[in-house]
């Protein structure tokens, strides 16, 4: 099963919660739109370890592999992890 | 007379100590005579741009050993830095440039096609100075340069060393201007008091626009110790920042607090080793006390130090503490005793100098005051500016023991992640959005970043999002002014008796409708 829509869902829940994510892109830049702060990226962090069971390196850490659902993808399958 | 300078000592200090490193960032090293000599011939081609005296000149430009750089290059052309967060929306960045009247900027090729963007027009009579990644300097002179005569430039009675942007009440950001005289004094009773010397290592994380590294360059540099960068993109990364106290054996650590309490979060702390670690500072908010315990549990070799001070006056007091105090760390913790060079005043709202225990506003007198704000001589009105206090918005008592405790704020401003925010510009940017027909903004108290900032607003009925009001906040505001929370309605906001929208009645309303997860 996909687990894609996980990520987005959580987004959606915590930074965004009126359930309005029709403009929620794959490529939207979160942190530039003012979506996720700092603290947002570490809870992102905390939810892309639990969700998808890995432990993220200090220096993989970087908002230039946080900043988009595309750029979390490519984190996330660069560990083999498959999300489509 | 002669003259004290921010910079003098980098010329003497190449001479005694050449080899000994005075920048690191990740692999990159530049000691020195290095920056002596990067700073020097960075100073020969801008002082070709600059004509007239106080000419301020821009940094557009990541933190990185080039920015550094560019500081004393840009002091040592006598000219003043002016540091800007290129991660600022453009009309900001665009509003300061020319409030400072800037039409030289030093960038890097990374940054030249923003910054070009942010320019648009005024690009024709802006002089570039690019760093490229070799260090070797490649200037773009301006193709229709501003006359001589139409610049301008007020002379002023003392050498202004930079102006540091910081948030203000009407919308736009006020420019705090600092003398050559408000670092140098500031900066020898800091590397004394903290003893800084050539074997420290000493943190840069703040950002280079924000007052807090005027310690991290200038007090790091004057003792002749390296100053160790935080990269942009990590400064908010706590497992790479615990990893490098150890890897880069840091020895003295400034940040805001609620840095700190993001090690102590989401860190990993207990992996690594801080037995090099000598001394903590901690400026700019409130540390709570069960914080302070756990840092000092970690930190068992560190004196940790809670300062208090507003970018117009710098720090102003102190409380030192051994980690070894541990269950006697005081709770609340003091902002402690002012530096020696400091004389205060705590006022009643009567006018009338209070007691012991009693709340008052904090007069600051200090050397280290700023000039004045760019461009806005309001702040020389105020009453008690004329004696050389400065009224700072902050409540606080003398108690017994001496130290000064911080109570609160007396107006609209406060902190969150250690940066200060104006609700009232939030409420400016928010009401000039087409679709917005009220705002109710207040914050609320957070253990992590010190305040959440909730926005209500008043709405026709499907017509604005919280991606919306996100975005469009993000583009006006510094992307640490974005409200965390939006409550979005169609009713009408609650009034008190005089029509102003009632901040105490949606606080009520936002507790019983949620309880704060944090």
């Amino acid at each position: 099963m996909s687990k894609l829509p996980d990520l987005k869902n959580y987004i959606t829940e915590e930074f965004i919660p009126d359930g309005n994510n029709d403009h929620l892109s794959d490529d939207l830049d979160l942190i530039a739109s003012g979506v996720i702060d700092s603290l947002g990226v570490l809870k992102l962090v905390a939810f892309i370890e639990n969700t998808y069971d890995i432990t993220l390196e200090p220096e993989e850490i970087d908002p230039e592999n946080l900043k988009s659902i595309e750029a979390v993808s490519k984190l996330v399958e660069a560990r083999g992890i498959s999300l489509a | 007379m002669k003259i004290e300078l921010a910079h003098t000592f980098i010329e003497s200090m190449a001479a005694s100590q050449p080899d000994a490193c005075a920048l690191k960032m990740k692999q990159d090293t530049l000691s020195y005579h290095g920056l002596n000599q990067r700073s020097a011939e960075l100073a020969t081609q801008i002082a070709q741009f600059v004509k007239v005296s106080e000419t301020c000149v821009g940094m557009f430009i990541e933190k990185s050993i080039d920015a550094v750089v560019s500081i004393y290059g840009i002091l040592r052309s006598d000219s003043v830095y002016v540091p800007m967060d290129i991660k600022n929306p453009l009309d900001r960045l665009r509003y300061i440039i020319e409030q400072c009247e800037i039409d030289t900027l030093i960038t890097t090729p990374n940054q030249l096609s923003k910054l070009e963007e942010v320019l648009g027009e005024r690009l024709a009579q802006t002089n570039l100075i690019v760093i490229e990644a070799d260090a070797s300097l490649t200037l773009k002179p301006a193709t229709s340069p501003l006359p001589i005569e139409k610049k301008g430039f007020r002379v002023e009675n003392q050498n202004l060393a930079t102006i540091l942007y910081t948030s203000g009440s009407t919308g736009v950001p006020k420019g705090v201007m600092l003398t050559h005289a408000c670092i140098t004094r500031f900066v020898e009773w800091s590397a004394q008091y903290f003893a800084l010397s050539p074997e420290d290592n000493c943190i840069s994380h703040a950002p280079l626009h924000f007052d807090l590294s005027l310690f991290d360059i200038f007090a790091s540099h004057q003792a002749g110790a390296t100053t160790v960068l935080v990269p942009d993109g990590m400064s908010g990364n706590p497992r790479y920042l615990t990893k490098m106290i150890e890897q880069e054996r840091i020895s003295v650590w400034q940040s805001v607090p609620s840095v700190l309490v993001l090690l102590l979060k989401y860190g990993s702390i207990e992996k690594y080793d801080y037995t090099h670690l000598r001394q903590v500072l901690f400026a700019g908010e409130k540390l709570s006390q069960s914080n302070a315990k756990k840092l000092a549990s970690y930190f068992t070799h560190a004196t940790l130090h809670n300062i208090y001070g507003a970018t117009e006056t710098n720090n102003s007091f102190v409380y030192s503490f051994p980690a070894s105090l541990g269950d006697d760390i005081p709770d609340p913790l003091p902002i402690g005793k002012a530096y020696s060079y400091v004389d205060y005043m705590i006022v009643s709202i009567d006018g009338e100098p209070c007691g012991i225990n009693e709340e008052g506003e904090l007069y600051v007198k200090t050397p280290t005051l700023m000039r004045g704000y760019r461009n806005n001589k309001a702040y020389l009105y105020e009453s008690d500016a004329r004696h050389g206090y400065f009224k700072t918005n902050d409540i606080v008592k003398q108690l017994p023991d001496g130290n000064v405790q911080f109570c609160g704020r007396a107006d609209d401003v406060l902190k969150s992640n250690g940066y200060r925010i104006n609700l009232t510009e939030i409420d400016t940017v928010l009401q000039s959005h087409d679709n917005v027909r009220e705002v109710g903004i207040f914050a609320i108290p957070d253990e992590e970043i010190g305040n959440r900032i909730i926005a209500y607003i008043h709405a026709e009925a499907d017509t604005l999002s919280m991606l919306e009001l996100k975005t469009y906040c993000a583009n006006h505001l510094p992307h640490y002014a974005v409200p965390h929370v939006f409550e979005i309605t169609s009713e009408p906001l609650p009034k008190t008796s005089s029509g102003k929208v009632n901040k105490q009645q949606l606080k009520q309303l936002r507790q019983e409708n949620h309880v704060e997860t944090t």
